[in-house]
């Protein structure tokens, strides 16, 4: 039994899950950062998997991944700058504590 | 035997990226937290080396495991060390998220076991494809490179304006 596409796409798939269950869990404001960093590196196993198998000459997803990383970045720079004025209005990261937008 | 070691190396990364990826949410303190995720980080680079993908590969350890996690410590240390020593996940959220994440994995353990991929038995790029991916962003995907770079100049700039201490007295 050789490793096909389908083990590293299980592989993808089950890392974003782990990323939602880490959202739903913590209740750490940075904590729900990191499981976003999570989801985003299981999106990019599956994009890297399939341009190895289904476009191994024209390698798309690659091309692809690199902007994924992009995104990535620029929503971990925003995310903590959010973070960080939140904290100096509420003096906490606990989300469970600023909840302003709750109706 | 190299395909022996092959499934050796694919089956040690994933168990070492799901269990770095678990501790990472079960993790009691948060710097902790980010050790395991680059941990989870490095075993993806991993896999990508397995997938013939190197350039993706040493790009995801220089931007994920050094860049991305050196932010999420910086902004650890600028926030109260109090917070971050907080209690586990409450039993209620984790069965609830449980339910979730393991009802959306079988769904798409389902919708993946059941597709036909279409494979492709071209001869795999090994001849400089970091060049290749050079030349790519700078004929077929040059919009879309412009404007990844105009999202990044713009998130930082918007970053640093947004935590930045104001300069009178009135809260943002």
């Amino acid at each position: 039994m050789s490793i096909t596409l389908n083990h590293f796409l299980y592989l993808a798939s089950a890392l974003f899950c782990l990323g939602i269950f880490g959202i739903i869990v913590s209740r750490n404001a940075i904590k729900v950062l990191l499981s976003i960093e999570v989801m985003l590196a299981g999106v990019t196993v599956a994009f890297v998997a399939i341009s190895r198998y289904v476009t191994p000459d024209t390698i798309e997803g690659q091309i692809i991944t690199v902007f994924i990383l992009t995104v990535a970045a620029a929503e971990a720079a925003i995310g903590l700058a959010i973070l960080l004025a939140v904290y100096r209005n509420y003096q906490t990261v606990d989300m469970s504590r600023f909840n302003l937008l709750k109706w | 035997m190299a395909e022996f070691v092959y499934h050796l190396a694919f089956y040690l990364m994933a168990i070492a990226i799901v269990v770095s990826a678990l501790a990472m949410i079960f993790a009691r303190n948060v710097v902790a937290g980010v050790t395991c995720l680059v941990g989870t980080f490095l075993g993806v680079a991993g896999i990508f080396f397995l997938l013939n993908a190197e350039f993706i590969g040493v790009v995801q350890i220089m931007v994920y495991a050094g860049g991305l996690s050196l932010l999420i410590v910086f902004a650890i240390m600028l926030t109260d060390p109090k917070d971050h020593e907080i209690q586990r996940p409450q039993a209620g959220n984790v069965m609830m998220g449980a339910v979730v994440s393991i009802v959306l994995f079988l769904m798409m353990v389902i919708a993946i076991s059941t597709a036909e991929w279409s494979f492709s038995d071209a001869e795999p790029l090994t001849s400089q494809p970091a060049v290749y991916i050079g030349i790519q962003y700078f004929t077929t995907y040059i919009v879309p490179f412009y404007l990844a770079a105009i999202i990044l100049s713009m998130a930082l700039t918007g970053a640093i304006v947004m935590a930045k201490k104001d300069e009178g007295d009135e809260k943002c």
